[in-house]
């Protein structure tokens, strides 16, 4: 007896399958490439360099002026990131924005060194 | 953040790898399901569902998931299909569970069937007495199978010496006011054929729903213009509607 021959268009058809299915393994595992900045405005990770270096020099007026462009950026950022994240990862990040927004108000530069090494540590972390 | 798109994303991704994967599990239906076929249904529908509205769960890590059970069960689907002796441990084999009229008893123990499981069963098939009945097996599925005593058999054609042409399938000929000329083609006619068994019935195209053609060559006609002389609406409340 002789088998189901499989014609040109189910050959097609069983590609397209895994295609999607690849687009989709692909689509979730893109956290690295999300993270990158896409626009001016969206570098998370320098920002928080630049901010560490503000309260290093003990610069409180300029590291207060500059801690909404990291909220900014990361609304932008965290917008897409959320898609392939858990909300933990996301919360984590956000709540050392507001820990560390504290802390400069405060101008606790200990406290506010830390939340950034924190939070430089879960950015790193972000997807892995 | 705003978790409206996150569920959107999760939702359309998981609802298309299911709609996907699940074609490769076959055309099992729930009624013909193992115990652990079900089972395995149930926990692909909360991964799925988990994957979805779960947002603390990252979506990758749902996904894998979902896929290794979908694909663990098309491999377990797989083995039973090409090895017997599989088949039998993984999904178990029918039991005899009623032989000559009498219960076996050893054999429901196996099952952790009681002999009232079996009588309900037997009921659900018509049978209310346990004599009429040469064997009852009962299948992997949890379905009951039961051959009568020949004598208490529903008489056949053959019985009585009838023989029987051989019966093909009924062909759609017109389907929704469409003419399915894939059909036509193979029963060898044409759109003219049919353009002539319509007016002869003074009939146009635009008129029929559906039409098909039997295995006797009688020709079955719907019109969208449906008459009747029995009532139809069957409701006995009048509702809101």
């Amino acid at each position: 007896m002789r088998g189901v021959e499989l014609g040109w268009r189910n050959w097609l058809l069983y590609i397209a399958v895994i295609l999607i299915l690849v687009l989709f393994y692909f689509s979730m595992s893109t956290v690295p490439w999300m993270k990158r900045p896409f626009g001016p405005g969206e570098d998370v990770e320098g920002y928080l360099d630049d901010l560490a270096d503000m309260i290093r020099d003990e610069k409180w007026e300029e590291a207060t002026r500059h801690l909404p462009d990291l909220e900014k950026a990361w609304d932008q950022v965290g917008a897409r990131l959320q898609l392939v994240l858990e909300r933990n990862e996301m919360n984590r990040f956000s709540f050392g924005i507001v820990r560390l927004d504290v802390a400069i108000d405060r101008r606790d530069a200990t406290r506010a060194l830390t939340e950034i090494a924190e939070m430089k540590q879960v950015w790193q972390e972000m997807g892995k | 953040m705003l978790e409206g798109p996150a569920v959107v994303f999760r939702g359309a991704v998981s609802f298309l790898t299911l709609l996907i994967l699940s074609r490769i599990l076959g055309k099992t239906q729930i009624s013909q399901l193992t115990y652990f076929e079900y089972i395995v249904g149930i926990t692909v529908g909360s991964i799925t569902s988990s994957m979805t509205v779960d947002l603390n769960i990252r979506p990758l890590s749902a996904w894998i998931g979902l896929v290794t059970w979908i694909l663990l069960a098309a491999i377990l689907e797989y083995v039973t299909i090409k090895w017997r002796w599989a088949a039998k441990i993984l999904k178990g084999e029918p039991t005899m569970v009623v032989a000559e009229g009498q219960i076996l008893e050893n054999n429901l123990r196996v099952m952790r069937y009681e002999i009232d499981d079996i009588l309900g069963l037997l009921r659900n098939k018509g049978v209310f007495d346990l004599s009429d009945i040469k064997i009852a097996m009962l299948e992997t599925n949890g379905d009951l199978s039961i051959q009568k005593w020949p004598n208490l058999r529903p008489l056949t054609p053959q019985d009585i010496g009838m023989a029987k042409g051989a019966e093909q399938l009924t062909m759609e000929l017109i389907y929704e006011g469409e003419i399915m000329e894939h059909n036509l083609h193979m029963l060898r006619l044409d759109r003219d054929w049919l353009e002539t068994q319509l007016s002869s019935r003074d009939l146009t195209m635009d008129e029929v729903a559906y039409a098909a053609l039997d295995s006797t060559g009688k020709i079955y006609v719907d019109l969208y213009r449906d008459r009747f002389t029995i009532p139809i609406d069957i409701s006995d409340y009048k509702g809101p509607g």
